[in-house]
């Protein structure tokens, strides 16, 4: 019996290991390939654990022409994107949730299909129309593909939020006079608060790293996000692998730093919004 | 208790509306109507051909590759993400030291932008730089000098295999979460009439999580359909077209050969495609729970 037990934890313990080198294979190459110095990068086998140290990847990557640039860029249309995003998903998600009208069952079902929407199927179309608003190279055009593809998913989110919210609150807000719109900020936001953060996070992860809709539309070098500029290393007969996993870092790091401060309402959020369907 | 109010309604739920249809429906019926064109540049002007031009794609085959290398990559990359996911998760329910970190550690390929991660695997796969190479050679395999991504065979199982690393944690998570939801006292009387581990699993945990699993597997399936960064960065579809899947052959005819009309064609087949597995799954996940 203890034979068997210490057998199956031996067993647990080697699969768990497994999954661990799996999960962090390749972040080791990523580290060790960014600091590394020049002469330790180009040897073949490569040396998993770099024999010197050094930052001059990082300082490079840095001081890449476009990099603080495309920085800017990216954290602007994140921004927005996740302020507009929030606005009009917690407003449907009240009316969804609150309010009883005609229509609010299919509505419910057309934000449904939206989520699971082919979205390889409308980049052409997408395109050539914000090509014909002459949105092509500005945040706009960029900003308003990417509140498409999240509004359903967030409405979804904010949705599984507010039923977890009990609507007597609101009701005994309103009994002492306050208005329905002046009970739901001041009784149901403050409470929404949590679900808010998590729903910003998710935008705010997805438009971060999104690649398709970058790359077509901003065709300018100074209007590219961060996911497109750090194609500027990958040279054309050459990559700089140092510079490039550096710069690979460094855009990483924003989002591990958010994802830490908010995974615990996101988990929820995500795994509540499946549950309930 | 919901108030009837179309008026505030119509107006909260406005915006969102107006936006999908905007940006989502209206869309889908302009790619609708660029697939009925040719608009091939050596024909000269675009012209109307009706229904014609599906069957010509079809027939010339490259329809028919690109949609086998697409199922090929969703059902593969979808499956081993679940299954594995669902291992993990299986692993996580466990208690052990340092499970927090375990967990966060893992949730890492996921958080990881996708073109950072896409980037990574390329140099894991370079020939000559690459881990994966020396890795083989540690574990007392030779030294070689393969070229994952270059290889013909090789290449899709190298794009699959990093798409799998990149998406598990997401049903891992999900599953977690279920799994931590089935009650105990169910596992206790089972051990009572002494059911082993795997009878436990086949009549316990897989009915208690089936509804999340399944919402799962259409989830990930669509994420997969469409993950385009991935194969553009490490192969671009090569070599020699070996592991294009309909977003980067999209993308290809597109932006590369400007013939929006074939690309229309293939876009309009991939949302029938999705929309049929969408459909599929979501009757499987009606009939098995009424609620």
């Amino acid at each position: 019996m203890l034979i068997k037990r210490l057998s199956s934890q031996a067993g647990f313990a080697a699969g768990l290991a497994l999954l661990l080198f799996f999960v962090l294979f390749p972040f080791m190459q990523m580290l060790s390939t960014s600091l590394k110095p020049a002469d330790e990068l180009f040897t073949v086998p490569p040396l998993w654990v770099p024999k010197h140290v050094s930052m001059a990847n990082f300082m490079a990557a840095f001081q890449h022409k476009q990099f603080v640039r495309y920085f800017m860029n990216s954290l602007a249309v994140s921004a927005i994107t996740c302020a507009l995003v929030i606005i009009v998903s917690v407003l449907a998600a009240y009316g969804f949730t609150r309010l009883e009208f005609p229509g609010r069952k299919f509505f419910l079902n057309v934000i449904l299909v939206s989520q699971m929407f082919c979205i390889s199927a409308i980049v052409v179309p997408l395109y050539k129309i914000v090509g014909s608003l002459g949105l092509l190279n500005s945040y706009a055009g960029l900003i308003l593909a990417y509140m498409a593809f999240t509004v359903p998913v967030a409405i979804w989110l904010l949705r599984s939020f507010l039923l977890n919210i009990p609507p007597d609150l609101e009701e005994s807000a309103m009994m002492e006079g306050a208005s329905k719109l002046a009970a739901f900020f001041k009784v149901v936001v403050p409470l929404l608060r949590p679900g808010i953060g998590a729903t910003a996070a998710y935008v705010f992860l997805m438009t971060w790293q999104e690649f398709l809709f970058a790359l077509i539309f901003m065709t300018k070098p100074e209007m590219r996000t961060l996911p497109i500029g750090i194609m500027d290393f990958k040279g054309q007969y050459e990559t700089n692998w140092g510079t490039m996993m550096a710069a690979s870092i460094a855009i990483s790091i924003p989002v591990f730093v958010l994802f830490l401060f908010i995974q615990r309402q996101l988990i929820s959020g995500l795994t509540e919004g499946a549950t309930k369907g | 208790m919901k108030t009837r109010s179309s008026l505030l309604g119509y107006t909260l739920i406005g915006p969102a509306i107006i936006l999908l249809l905007v940006m989502l429906f209206i869309p889908l019926l302009y790619s609708l109507q660029l697939s009925l064109q040719d608009t091939d540049l050596s024909h000269g002007a675009p012209k109307w051909i009706g229904l014609s031009g599906y069957r010509e794609s079809w027939l010339g085959g490259e329809l028919w590759n690109v949609s086998k290398h697409s199922i090929v990559w969703t059902g593969c990359v979808a499956g081993f993400q679940v299954l594995i996911g669902l291992l993990a998760a299986m692993m996580l329910n466990r208690k052990f030291p340092l499970r927090w970190l375990v967990r966060a550690l893992i949730l890492l390929p996921w958080v990881l932008p996708g073109v950072v991660a896409a980037l990574t695997w390329r140099l894991v796969y370079d020939s000559q730089f690459g881990f994966m190479n020396s890795l083989i050679a540690k574990l007392g395999f030779g030294q070689h000098a393969t070229d994952w991504l270059g290889t013909p065979g090789l290449a899709m199982f190298a794009v699959i295999l990093a798409a799998v690393w990149k998406g598990f944690p997401f049903p891992m998570l999900m599953l977690l979460a279920a799994l931590q939801s089935v009650p105990q006292e169910q596992y206790e009387a089972a051990k009572i009439d002494g059911a082993d581990t795997w009878r436990k699993f086949v009549y316990i945990t897989l009915p208690s999580i089936s509804g999340v699993l399944k919402t799962v597997v259409l989830l990930v399936s669509i994420w997969t359909f469409n993950y385009f960064e991935m194969i553009y960065v490490l192969t671009g579809g090569g070599p020699i077209r070996s592991t294009h899947i309909a977003p980067t052959y999209i993308y290809e005819l597109s932006f590369r050969n400007f013939n929006f009309g074939e690309a229309s064609r293939v876009a309009i087949v991939s949302f029938v495609f999705i929309l049929a597995i969408s459909f599929v799954l979501i009757r499987q996940m009606n009939k098995t729970e009424k609620y």
